[in-house]
Formats: C-alpha cells, sequence, structure tokens
C-alpha cells in the first residue's frame, strides 16, 4: 500500500472508531454492568436469515437462549426478529446527552451477545465500547496533560536557558529514567484506595500524564533553543515585545509539528498504560470496563482455551494503535 | 554488512542505553502474565499490600539498573566510535 | 576302625536331625515372640488389604514453611507435618467421630473432668526409640508452654485455666481438666506426640520454636506418624519415606503403611497442578478449583477418578465494621448508623441472589448459606434456620421501615438525606471472593446503593479488620477446623479473638451477642450430646436472625485421584485426601 493511501486509510480507521466510540452508548444494546446470571460466558449469539425449516426471512433473526444448566444452554425454539431503533436502559451519549434509543436489540426477554458474555453474562459489546470510551479518553487526556506540561517546562527551559534550563533538565532525566510502568504503579499505590468511579478513573489519567511528560518536554526545549535564536524572534524582542506574547506568537507555532507527532504517540502509550493498569488490576474499578480489565480474565486457563470471544478488546486497541503510529509516521517524515 | 554495521552501530548503541527502561517495564507485564517470579510480580503484590519499602525498593533498584545501563552505553559508544572519544567536533 | 566309625556317624547324624529341629524351633519361636514384642499392640484397620510398594506424588502450590507441628499454622506445612506425626486420639475424617489412636482406651470420671488414656504398649517412634507416656507429658507441656506460644495452646486452656497432665505408670496418663468440658476428646486431635529423646533439650534451652525446620537433618525429625523425612530440595520438593515402626497394620498382619514414599512437589499454579495432575505426573489432587474440575470431567477417560465431596465447612460472608472507633474515622463512624440498623443488614440480606453467587463464582458446586453451619456438618446443623429466596420488595420495606427513602434517580438516601454508598474490601488474590463482591455490587444496585470493591492484599486486609478497622464492608470466609462448634468458638464469643465485626468488646454489645455468650459458655461445660445440640442449634437461629455477618455460599469440595489407588477414601475435613495416607496402595 503507498505511504499516501496507508495515511488515507489509517484517519478513516481512526475516525470511524472515535465516532463509534462517541455513539457507544447509542450502539450498544445493553447497559455495561447489568448481570444476565444465567448466561454466564455464553458464545456470541448467531443471525440466522435461513430458520430451521428452510425458509428464507429477509429479516434477520436470532433463537432465544435457552437454558438448561450452567453447562448446556443451546438455542430454542422461538424467533426473535433483530429490531433497530429500539428502546432501552438509559444511557449518557458523549457523557453529556441522556438518551434511551439503542441502535439495535430484540424484544425481552432475548437478549443479544454479538459478542458473547463474561463470568458474570455481562454483554461484552456493550463493555468493549465503553471501556474503549474510558481506554481512549483517558490516552487522549493524559496526553492532553502530558503535552501541555511538556511545553510548558520545554519552553521555560528553552526560552530561558542556563539555570532554569539546567533544573529542568535534570528533573526531565529522573522521570525518563525511571521505568515507566514502575513509576505509575508506584505513584498509584500510595493514593488512597477508595474513590467513586469518576474520581478514580480521573486520578488514573492524571497520574499516567503526570508520569511521561519527560519526553516532549525535551524535544519541545530543542526546538525552542534553535527557535529563540531567530531573526524575527530576537527583532520581536528588540522591540519591547514580552515573553508571553513571543512565546504565542513566534515560538508556540514552531513547535507545532512535533507536539502533533508527540501526541499521537502518546496517545497510544499513554491507553497502553491505562490498559495495562487496567489489567493488572489497578485501574478503573468494577464493574466499569476498560479494555484492560476485559482483557485481563484471560489470564486464567480455562478462559484463555474456551472461551474465544474474551479476546475481542484486544482488536480495536490493535486497529487504534496502528492508525496512531501511522499518522504519526507521516507527521514525522517532513522533518525527518 | 562490513560496512553497514559500523554505521549504525553509533544510534544502536544509543537506542540500547535509552530502551532498557522500556524493557523493565514490558518485562514486568511478562512476568506477570506467565507467573514468573520477578521484580515486576514482586513490586504488584507490594502495591496491592500498600508495602511502601518494597516498593521504593523495586523502584530504586530498576533506576540504578537503567542509569548503570546508559552508562554501559555511554562508554560502550565511546569505545567504538573514536570521533567520540577523542571529542573532534 | 571303620565299624567303630561307621556306628558313631550314623548315631549322630541320626541325631542332627532331631536336634536341628528342635534348635530352628526354638529359634523360630524366640524370634517370633522378640518379634511380637517388638511389634507391640498394633491398631488393626479396617480398610481393604493393598500390597506393599511404589510411591506417591502429590503438588502443592506454595511451599511448607516449617517441619514443626507445635508451631506451623498453615496448611501446606500441617499437609507434610501430619504424615509423620501422630495423636493420642485421633478424629477419623470421614466418620467425623473420635477413634483410639495412640491411646488405646480410656475412662472418663463421673463428673467428666478427669480423663485416664491407656495407650499401646511396645510401640517404637521412626528411629526405633520407644515410646511410652514421658513423651505425652512433655509433649502437652511443650503445647501448653506460653513461651513456645503455639497456636493451639488456646484449645488446651478451656475457661483459661491449663489441663494438668499426669503420668500414672508407663503406658497410662491421667488428664485433669480444670471444669468439665464437652468436647473434651476432640482436643486429643492435631496435638502430636513429639519425642521427648530429641526435644528435650531443646525445650529446656528455649530454643524449641526454631528446632525442626524443613532443612533440618532428616535424623532429628522423629514422629509417630506413617512417613519419616528422607530429604528436602529447596524450591522443588519434600520427600518422605516409610517408616518401619509405624503402629498399625492391615487384616491380614501386615505392618502399615503400604506406599514406599510420597514426595511433595511444589508446582506454583492451581493450573499448573491440574495440568501436571493431567499428564500423570502428580496421582491426587486437594482441592480442584470449580472450572478446572469440570475441565477436568469433559477430558475424563478412565484414568483417574474425580470426587466431588459436597460442601465442605468454609463459610463466606459479608460483614460490616461495627467496632467503637472512637472519632478515628468520621467518614467511616457516619456510616455505621446505617450498618448498625438491623433492618438494614436484613435488606442487604435480602437482596442478595445466593444461587447467582453458587452459579458464577462456583460453577454450580456449592451451597447457598444464610448462616455459618454448612450441610456438610450433618452432626450440628440447625435445618430449621429459615433460607428465605432474595426478595427485593420485601428489602425495599425493611428500609421504607427503617426511614430510608429513594431519589430522583433511583438512589438510596439514608434517614439523614446523604446518599448511601460503602466501599467492600476483598482480598485482591482470590477470585472467588472478587467474583462475590462484583455480583453484591450488581445485586445492591438494586436497591439503588452505590458499591465501591476495594481489593487489598489478605494480609494488609486482615490487618485492617482486626487492628486499625479502616473500612466499610468486607467479604472474608471462614473454614472452620472440627465440625464442633468449639474450633470456632472465638468468632461467637463477644470477647473472641476472631469476633470480626466487633472487636475487643468489654461487655457484649446487644442483648443476642449477651444470649450467645452464655449459650457457648453452657455448651462448652456441657458433656451430653443432646444438650449441646439444642444449645447450638438456637445459637445458629441467633446469628441467622441478628446477622452480625451475612452468609454466602460454601463451595463443595473438590479432589481428585488416579484411579488404580486403592483405599482413597476423600473426606470433608482436613486433610480432604490424604488423612488416611498409611491405607494407599497402588492396585
Amino acid at each position: 500500500m503507498r505511504k499516501s493511501n496507508q495515511l488515507r486509510v489509517a484517519v478513516y480507521a481512526l475516525i470511524a472508531v472515535h465516532a463509534v466510540m462517541l455513539l457507544g452508548g447509542f450502539i450498544a444494546p445493553y447497559d455495561y454492568a447489568v448481570q444476565n446470571r444465567e448466561y454466564s460466558f455464553v458464545p456470541p449469539t448467531r443471525i440466522h436469515v435461513i430458520d430451521r425449516l428452510g425458509h428464507f426471512h429477509i429479516h434477520p433473526f436470532i433463537y432465544e437462549l435457552r437454558y438448561d444448566s450452567p453447562e448446556d444452554i443451546e438455542e430454542g425454539e422461538q424467533v426473535y426478529p433483530l429490531r433497530f431503533l429500539i428502546w432501552g436502559a438509559e444511557y449518557k451519549l458523549a457523557g453529556l446527552l441522556p438518551g434511551r434509543i439503542h441502535l439495535f436489540g430484540v424484544d425481552e426477554p432475548a437478549r443479544i451477545f454479538l459478542l458473547g458474555t463474561d463470568q458474570y453474562g455481562r454483554d461484552q459489546l456493550s463493555r468493549l465500547l465503553r471501556g474503549g470510551q474510558i481506554s481512549l479518553l483517558a490516552g487522549l487526556m493524559a496526553a492532553a496533560m502530558s503535552i501541555g506540561i511538556g511545553l510548558l517546562f520545554g519552553m521555560v527551559a528553552g526560552y530561558y536557558g542556563r539555570l532554569a534550563d539546567e533544573a529542568v533538565m535534570r528533573l526531565a532525566e529522573v522521570f525518563m529514567v525511571l521505568p515507566w510502568l514502575y513509576l505509575l504503579l508506584a505513584v498509584k499505590g500510595f493514593l488512597p484506595l477508595n474513590l467513586g468511579p469518576t474520581r478514580g478513573f480521573l486520578l488514573v489519567t492524571l497520574v499516567i500524564g503526570l508520569v511521561g511528560w519527560a519526553r516532549p518536554a525535551r524535544l519541545i526545549r530543542g526546538i525552542v533553543l534553535t527557535a529563540k535564536e531567530r531573526n524575527y524572534v530576537i527583532a520581536a524582542r528588540g522591540f519591547g515585545a514580552s515573553d508571553l506574547y513571543i512565546f504565542r506568537r513566534h515560538i508556540l507555532p514552531q513547535t507545532m509539528a512535533v507536539v502533533l507527532t508527540q501526541a499521537t504517540l502518546l496517545v497510544t502509550t499513554y491507553s497502553l498504560s491505562e490498559m495495562t493498569l487496567s489489567f493488572l488490576g489497578l485501574g478503573v474499578n468494577e464493574p466499569v470496563p476498560s479494555w484492560g480489565n476485559m482483557l485481563a480474565s484471560l489470564q486464567q486457563y480455562h478462559v484463555l482455551t474456551s472461551y474465544w470471544w474474551m479476546f475481542a478488546p484486544a482488536f480495536p486497541a490493535i486497529l487504534v494503535f496502528w492508525g496512531y503510529y501511522t499518522v504519526a509516521n507521516s507527521l514525522q517524515e517532513p522533518t525527518q | 554488512m562490513r560496512y553497514a554495521l559500523p554505521a549504525a552501530a553509533n544510534p544502536l548503541i544509543s537506542l540500547f542505553g535509552f530502551s532498557l527502561a522500556g524493557l523493565l517495564s514490558a518485562s514486568m507485564l511478562v512476568e506477570v502474565v506467565i507467573g514468573w517470579p520477578g521484580v515486576g510480580p514482586l513490586l504488584l503484590e507490594a502495591i496491592l499490600a500498600r508495602d511502601v519499602y518494597v516498593v521504593i525498593s523495586a523502584v530504586m533498584l530498576s533506576s540504578v539498573l537503567v542509569i548503570f545501563g546508559n552508562l554501559v552505553a555511554d562508554l560502550l559508544l565511546g569505545a567504538t566510535d573514536p570521533r567520540i572519544r577523542t571529542g573532534v567536533s | 576302625m571303620t565299624q567303630f566309625r561307621v556306628c558313631r556317624f550314623s548315631r549322630t547324624r541320626f541325631l542332627i536331625v532331631p536336634i536341628a529341629a528342635s534348635l530352628i524351633a526354638v529359634t523360630a519361636l524366640l524370634a517370633i515372640t522378640a518379634r511380637a514384642q517388638a511389634d507391640g499392640e498394633l491398631l488393626t484397620t479396617n480398610a481393604e488389604i493393598g500390597r506393599a510398594g511404589g510411591g506417591l506424588i502429590v503438588a502443592q502450590r506454595i511451599e511448607p514453611k516449617t517441619l514443626n507441628p507445635v508451631m506451623a499454622l498453615d496448611i501446606p506445612s500441617r499437609e507434610v507435618i501430619w504424615r509423620m506425626m501422630a495423636d493420642l486420639v485421633h478424629i477419623n475424617r470421614q466418620s467425623q467421630q473420635t477413634e483410639p489412636a495412640l491411646a488405646k482406651a480410656w475412662k472418663i470420671s463421673s463428673d467428666g473432668r478427669r480423663y485416664t488414656l491407656t495407650l499401646r504398649r511396645g510401640i517404637r517412634f521412626s528411629d526405633g526409640h520407644p515410646f511410652d507416656a514421658d513423651d505425652v507429658v512433655f509433649s502437652f507441656q511443650v503445647y501448653m508452654d506460653a513461651k513456645v506460644g503455639s497456636p493451639q495452646r488456646d484449645l488446651l486452656l478451656p475457661g483459661g485455666k491449663p489441663i494438668v497432665v499426669h503420668k500414672i505408670d508407663p503406658y497410662t496418663v491421667e488428664f485433669q481438666l480444670p471444669q468439665p468440658y464437652g468436647p473434651a476428646e476432640r482436643l486429643f486431635d492435631s496435638i502430636a506426640m513429639l519425642p521427648r529423646h530429641i526435644l528435650e533439650t531443646n525445650y529446656k534451652e528455649g530454643t524449641f520454636p526454631e528446632t525442626w525446620q524443613l532443612n533440618s537433618r532428616p535424623e532429628q525429625i522423629v514422629g509417630l506418624g506413617p512417613f519419616r523425612l528422607k530429604e528436602y530440595v529447596p524450591g522443588a520438593r519434600v520427600v518422605l519415606e516409610r517408616n518401619p515402626y509405624y503402629w498399625k497394620s492391615d487384616r491380614a498382619g501386615e505392618r502399615l503403611p503400604y506406599l514406599e514414599r510420597i514426595t511433595f512437589l511444589f508446582v506454583g499454579t492451581d493450573d499448573a497442578q491440574v495440568m501436571r495432575f493431567q499428564a500423570g505426573e502428580t496421582d491426587t489432587i486437594n482441592r480442584i478449583s470449580p472450572d478446572n474440575y469440570s475441565a477436568l470431567v469433559k477430558s475424563q477417560n478412565g484414568k483417574y477418578r474425580l470426587n466431588d465431596l459436597g460442601p465442605g465447612l468454609e463459610y463466606n460472608f459479608i460483614f460490616f465494621n461495627l467496632n467503637d472507633l472512637n472519632q478515628k474515622f468520621p467518614q467511616i463512624s457516619g456510616k455505621q448508623a446505617w450498618f448498625r440498623d438491623l433492618n438494614f443488614r436484613r435488606a442487604v440480606s435480602s437482596a442478595i441472589d445466593r444461587p447467582g453467587i453458587v452459579r458464577l463464582v462456583y460453577g454450580g458446586r456449592g451451597t447457598p448459606l444464610w448462616e455459618p453451619v454448612t450441610p456438610g456438618n450433618k452432626l450440628w446443623l440447625n435445618s430449621a434456620v429459615p433460607k428465605p429466596p432474595r426478595n427485593l420488595d420485601h428489602a425495599r420495606d425493611l428500609l421504607k421501615n427503617a426511614g430510608f427513602s429513594w431519589a430522583q434517580d433511583g438512589g438510596l438516601l439514608a434517614p439523614g438525606g446523604e446518599r448511601v454508598a460503602f466501599s467492600i474490601m476483598v482480598a485482591a488474590g482470590n477470585a472467588s471472593r472478587v467474583a462475590m463482591a462484583t455480583i453484591i455490587q450488581e445485586d445492591l444496585r438494586g436497591l439503588g446503593i452505590r458499591i465501591d470493591i476495594v481489593p487489598l492484599e489478605f494480609r494488609v486486609m486482615l490487618d485492617r479488620v482486626t487492628q486499625t478497622f479502616e473500612y466499610e464492608a468486607a467479604i472474608m470466609g471462614i473454614a472452620s477446623g472440627d465440625v464442633d462448634l468449639n474450633s470456632d468458638v472465638n468468632v461467637w464469643l463477644s470477647t473472641g479473638s476472631t469476633h470480626l465485626w466487633h472487636l475487643h468488646e468489654v461487655h457484649p454489645a446487644t442483648a443476642w451477642e449477651a444470649e450467645i455468650d452464655r449459650l457457648a459458655q453452657e455448651q462448652l461445660i456441657s458433656t451430653q450430646f443432646k444438650e449441646r445440640k439444642q444449645l447450638f442449634d438456637r445459637i445458629q437461629e441467633l446469628i441467622a436472625d441478628n446477622l452480625p455477618i451475612i452468609c454466602l455460599a460454601t463451595p463443595n469440595i473438590l479432589v481428585a485421584a488416579k484411579a488404580n489407588l486403592g483405599n482413597f477414601r476423600p473426606a470433608i475435613l482436613e486433610p480432604y485426601t490424604l488423612w488416611n495416607v498409611e491405607e494407599f496402595f497402588w492396585r
């Protein structure tokens, strides 16, 4: 695939994934915490167009699940057509607009589990969408914070030079030298234990962002050092422009290229950090899903070998990371 | 190969020094998943147990390791690249 | 000359045979009687007669910490130690009743305070040294010594006063109890008889708690059990070899054990254990998780045998922090107003889906519980205790009566107007309990209560529950050591050391706690089973009614062994599989 094609595909894929995540509450048929206790580790529901008697239905349908015993759950007799724009559980679109209409679903009491269920009978598709919101949002917010801090320190270090430069660079080195995961775990370990779900999530994001500001700071400092010596900056200073003005008007645009590249890379790294924390049990708490804690159940041998649909969160994650890396690569090309 | 390797060696060695920190983090995840009794699971358990001293020691140990790795990388760089050794700009 | 020689020769030859025969007979007779004396009075088991030979390989998840029976607290250590030790009176794990062991008979005085035990004669330790009453007196002295600090010391001090052990003659020992004690006979189980000739010096020097570690020399570890220590490879295995002086025999008179050795392998995780068993590398599994059990059932091929023994004695429960906090944690103290309300606890209990817990956490291989005595305890279970099914409406009614109300968005509001939300502390490594917490979280969401789950490492959690009291609610499990109430009495006595929800009570905090104290004391003193059962029944009723702990479920005991292992008779008392290891043989 040619580079430009790759880039286009990557951008489209990213936009698609983010759009889907944004509309997560609408697309998911169920609430992410509802447990259907008879349907533990049920495989994905099959959508049929041809019924048992061989008739073709234009309207796709599913069979209701019949529960005989924990080991024996099969498709029953009753046909339930797939319905669209159905009234269901309440959700908040993009966290702001409350809504109750879901993209698709089936009539009660049947259930449609397009990606199967987990140990507690929770619909994996709904959890995937909600988990995506959490993991991606954590990545974006942490990257924003990291870049923000990096910009601040980088500009101060690059512009004011000498003492400020030394101080900031040594501090940055401390943060760069420590293995990021160890540092993350150490900081998380000293935080209070039981915060509510939102505050817990924000704290996790804050911690991730705080740990990784050093690399963008170094790169920005480099840019600022060269930008500082440009003619127009010297001229502006000569005219008595305040530091703030120079930062805003002249230096900041110079750093944009680096900032953008760093941002795309950092989003993936921080998303992965959040997933790692949740995987280890130190991220968001139950019942809030994250791609990390959805994958954590695969550590058990019987889940790994028997319940293949639990791997589902890995694929959108891979897709998103590939998308961001490709974008980052093409952004880096001109500067190299 | 004879000519490519010396040219590639310089950034390779610097990268080695820098990547040690990342390797430690990555190895921690692998250790937890496969059950290898390394420093990674130790740190994880210490955090769940709120054992402050173990956390401090593990983080300190790993940073010393990374600093040492970077030192070795720098020395190796000096050893392999005569320009750096003699300080030619 | 020739004639003379022939005559004498034939005469001596004629006499040689009878003389040799009588010599042989006398030697044989002496040998037999000598052997009988060396044998001593053996206990004859009723098990199927097997054949000698072979070894047993058992996997352990964690390494034992010590080989000292007096100090051992953890299960892996006890598993190894008790294959090398023996006690005076033993509880048969299958019948759950006491039976003679090193003591072949005993008499109880009419006031129930004096037990006179008669020991078997001619028994030898694993190094050949004879066993007698001096060893018994010494063993009890060590167990009851406060400086040694055995975790089992409490059991030997009924009412806080020690039992007086007195040697009457080399094979008779008298035990004087300070007060009549109902479960006295069961006391003797798990008190190992120690070799005085080896340990007396250490005891007198005060180094007893450190003796008999894993790296001790095998000759030092001497006991009366079916096996003795052969070797220990750190991080790899412990190997025990057959004790030739063991005092049990089968019905054919063959001395037990049949097996030549037992190897305890340190394997690591449950999954690794199961995989090794499936590969045939180990011979028994002591405890299988429900998921692995189902997997083993599916891959059953006749090579091994799986046993679902039904409910054990473990009870899992959720409880609230009802301790006196003395202004230490104002946030928690505020919530204690809800926790102390019996209607609140009853509502929580009514909202919990216990069958769901059994289905999701134990794969259906478990039993829901409404009180701490499980159906596995056939002797003492009070089956009249009510078992109400999940009823959210009933829960809501209870809350309404207690002054709670609901906000617009469905959230529960306390009588004071604050939102009802609390955290549940669980042990991070225990997947079952974390799963129970998740299920309860969803259940209570139906009442409008928001729950946060706080996973913590086990020791830290225990610290918070017993020392700092910094928690709101917690989920724990207790595995009773014995069917008798006595083994768990410290949970129910208001002054008990494991009265988890409210420790360090100076006076019983509530009327029903005072009544439980009274009933428990009566129960301990009484020696009549019917009377004790009535008292214990009432205690169970009180617990189920007042809900100091809200019981959830108990898992079934799941074990497995190779199909050709004879005399494998697992039971629900620990150790589930190895309690009769001296009878095991390979078909």
